[in-house]
């Protein structure tokens, strides 16, 4: 991998300029303290969590990520995480479709986190710039946290909801305190205390903090100086100015360049592969994930028309585009998790019923054209039952 | 028809012979280790296999090899468990085949040196490498046990459902491992599970209860819910890593909680255990019923915890409506985490282990051959499914391969699948089938 640097020098009026919008939010001053490069220019890394939790923002690219971090070495590494299921996202073109919103693969971000925490030994800094859903268990991983000018960190009630639809108190409790708990565990590693992950997590928790000089205590009541939620029906959200305010969020960016200056970099390079790879393992899953769609209407379509002369011509040509689907599914995990989702098939089935339409063609081409008909989707729903056997 | 099917069944034998054979005569077969074995019908043969996870050897004379490449049966004829039989066994479940008498007794320092640091990820094939990074060797001590020259763990990864993917049966093969080297070894059980079956904690409580008399057993715990809660609370010494989740043990059956009677035996026995580890039973009992109530106070100069069976101390553990589920902070803070270790580094110098060593990889081994078979027998299973719908002629051989499952993966068929629990059904199904073909011969 290739590694291309953006240098950039925070310099004449656009450092004036920063400094002077980070003054009037009431940012610290940068440090001096800043590593050298052998340029003498420290290099930032920054990774792109944008996207759709579960397939954008996947473990398997940033498996590759990793890699090529450890091969750059760069001197801090910016996580940019714009995930939102409501709201404002490039993947939800104009509404909020429920197939976009996160998935619920929990230990699977939290392999992600623990990856990244014990790989990669830069300075390692969050930025969010939206989040709204289970990104913001991402965004509380992280102890040094920024966020954009109107960020959200919104909408771990998803976790508590997960936890739904147990009527026994007992079980509820249990279901409910272990995915919350499993859920604190991303902030427990980002260094947040317990009672806001509760109030985040919990709509009847409510959550106040205490001021002692720089220490701030939190509580799961009203009792505290600055009471940051006290309903009893929605959980804890902060947007950038109140996670700022309340010690969370270590300053309010723009951009790139007034992160970096509040990092205490009035220089720096910019190492670009890690937002390449991203970008193009998002864009390649999507064009993929789309060409599954056609693949699959026009499989149905062609299974339709598979009858008469041309019945195995048909079938040929459906089993081929099924094939494709299963080799889309095999490359991309994250096709494979919203061919799942969306259409209710795992690789096995598809599997199944590629090998039904095969048995149907053998049929067929022996003249034997009823056996096997339509077995294809018998694999449904495996692991129900015996079914005789 | 008959006829038919008589063609089909010689060509399926006819591809199964050209796919199993090198030559006319000859099989050849690759295990998952990297090792293979090439030989023929008649030949004598030392076989290492996994059966329902535990490891077994036979020697025997091979009779014949059928199947479809990666699933093949190897019928061997010789001694098992003191009388002589023929034995079918899936070629994945085999560990190692050689000729026998030709493979030399593995002597322990062979399985040192396959330990290494990092055991699981050496090759046994690369023995220079080995020699160069890893100086531990294991001898024979007078006592007949063995000795690593390096102080070591014995590590095993425990995930999945409980008594599904993390089961008593390797539990029990770790410490039987951790034997061989006679007591006061360390055994880590890295626990990440969500719960599972009840069935399947009461044989660990067994297990666990006893190991405890001559070694030390570690919970590694990144997610401990419910039936690995109670694992992990049987342990010595319990570490989390950050992310670490442990405890909400309630206990149902359906859709309700257990209660009365059954409840209070549950809370005797989950107290049982915490104690058992050295730990307060009041916080555990918060674990297994809403209702329970933990506070405590800490001495700001000693340290010292005193845990109360309500709310009356400064730090809340649970109140009177929640589940206890506990974090790192909570768990360290009130005493029942004993350390925090992210890397293996790291719960080395918890352990007081100058580095991190494993001592061999068999508890790496072990858990990788379960949940392989568990893989194998999840996607096999619906296509044998589809098949039999499909090709009812081969009921017979499918259902006997089904039989077959039965005895590798018992748990994912019964409790995962919803097979039922006794396969007798199965086989006079077999019988039934039999019956009528041999009718309709007739």
């Amino acid at each position: 991998m290739s590694i291309p640097l953006r240098f950039v020098a925070l310099s004449g009026l656009l450092a004036a300029g920063a400094a002077s919008s980070l003054a009037a939010r009431g940012a610290e001053t940068p440090a001096n303290d800043a590593p050298a490069t052998e340029s003498g220019v420290p290099v930032v890394y920054v990774v792109p969590m944008s996207g759709q939790m579960g397939t954008d923002i996947h473990p398997s690219i940033y498996d590759e990520v990793v890699k090529d971090v450890m091969e750059v070495q760069p001197d801090v590494i910016v996580y940019q995480l714009k995930s939102a299921d409501i709201d404002n996202n490039f993947y939800l073109a104009g509404n909020d479709d429920r197939r976009e919103f996160g998935l619920a693969k929990i230990g699977e971000y939290r392999d992600l986190v623990r990856t990244l925490h014990e790989k990669l030994d830069a300075r390692q800094v969050m930025w969010v710039e939206d989040s709204v859903g289970l990104g913001s268990l991402l965004a509380l991983s992280w102890p040094e946290m920024y966020m954009s000018e109107g960020a959200r960190l919104w909408g771990l009630a998803r976790i508590s909801a997960m936890a739904g639809g147990w009527s026994d108190p007992d079980v509820a409790s249990k279901m409910l305190n272990a995915w919350v708990g499993m859920g604190n565990g991303f902030l427990q590693i980002g260094g947040y205390p317990l009672e806001i992950g509760w109030a985040m997590m919990r709509p009847e928790y409510n959550l106040s903090a205490s001021f002692k000089g720089r220490k701030v205590t939190w509580t799961n009541d009203t009792a505290g100086q600055w009471v940051v939620d006290s309903s009893g029906d929605n959980v804890a959200n902060f947007n950038a100015s109140l996670a700022e305010d309340m010690g969370l969020s270590q300053g309010t960016v723009e951009n790139l360049d007034d992160l970096m200056f509040l990092l205490g970099f009035r220089e720096y390079e910019e190492a670009e592969s890690g937002k390449e790879m991203v970008e193009k393992y998002v864009s390649d899953w999507r064009r993929t994930f789309d060409r599954c769609k056609t693949w699959w209407a026009d499989a149905q379509q062609k299974m339709g028309w598979a009858s008469g002369d041309d019945a195995i011509k048909y079938l040929g040509s459906a089993k081929t585009d099924l094939e494709r689907i299963l080799r889309a599914c095999r490359q991309y995990p994250a096709v494979e998790a919203r061919w799942q989702q969306d259409y209710g098939m795992s690789i096995l089935q598809l599997e199944l019923q590629i090998e039904g339409i095969k048995d149907q063609i053998g049929d067929m081409r022996r003249g034997n054209q009823g056996r096997g008909r339509g077995s294809g989707n018998r694999g449904r729903g495996s692991g129900g039952g015996g079914r005789g056997l | 028809m008959q006829i038919r099917i008589a063609s089909i069944l010689m060509l399926l034998v006819a591809t199964f012979a050209l796919q199993g054979v090198a030559s006319a005569d000859q099989y050849e077969l690759t295990f998952d280790n990297g090792s293979s074995w090439r030989g023929e019908d008649g030949d004598r043969v030392d076989v290492v296999f996994s059966e329902q996870g535990v490891s077994q050897s036979m020697t025997g004379e091979i009779m014949k090899i059928d199947g479809r490449p990666g699933f093949e049966i190897v019928f061997i004829r010789g001694e098992i468990a003191g009388r002589v039989a023929t034995k079918g066994i899936f070629a994945p479940d085999i560990e190692r085949m050689t000729a026998s008498g030709a493979s030399a007794v593995e002597a322990a320092p062979a399985d040192a040196d396959r330990g290494g640091d990092r055991g699981g990820k050496s090759s046994s094939g690369d023995k220079r490498a080995k020699v160069a990074s890893e100086p531990a060797v294991t001898t024979v001590g007078e006592d007949g046990k063995l000795e690593s020259s390096k102080p070591g763990v014995f590590f095993m990864p425990w995930e999945g459902p409980v008594g599904i993917e993390a089961r008593h049966d390797e539990i029990k093969a770790i410490i039987e491992e951790a034997d061989k080297y006679g007591p006061g070894q360390i055994i880590v059980l890295q626990i990440n599970s969500p719960g599972g079956l009840v069935l399947e904690g009461d044989k660990i409580h067994e297990t666990l209860k006893d190991v405890k008399q001559r070694h030390r057993v570690i919970a590694w715990v990144k997610e401990a819910i419910s039936a690995a809660a109670f694992t992990s609370l049987h342990c010595d010494e319990i570490y989390f890593m950050q992310v670490g989740a442990m405890g909400s043990a309630v206990m149902y059956a359906g859709q309700t909680a257990i209660s009365g009677a059954e409840l209070d035996a549950w809370l005797e026995k989950f107290s049982e255990v915490a104690e058992i580890g050295g730990r307060d039973p009041i916080i555990a009992r918060c674990m297994v019923t809403r209702t329970a109530m933990a506070s405590y106070d800490k001495d700001p100069e000693t340290g010292k915890v005193t845990i109360y069976p309500d709310m009356r101390g400064e730090y809340d553990i649970s109140d009177d409506q929640n589940v206890l589920t506990l974090n790192v902070d909570n768990a360290i803070d009130c005493g029942y985490a004993d350390g925090i270790a992210n890397t293996t580094d790291e719960l080395a110098a918890l352990l007081d282990l100058p580095e991190w060593h494993e001592v061999n990889d068999s508890g790496r081994r072990i858990h990788e051959r379960w949940q392989r078979s568990v893989k194998q027998c999840r996607e096999r299973i619906p296509r044998l499914q589809a098949e039999l719908q499909r090709n009812p002629e081969r009921a017979i051989t499918l259902l006997k391969e089904l039989l077959g499952w039965y005895n590798r993966c018992y748990p994912v068929l019964v409790y995962e699948m919803g097979l039922p629990p006794d396969p007798d059904p199965i086989r006079r199904q077999i019988e039934e089938i039999r019956r009528q073909r041999a009718n309709n011969r007739n």
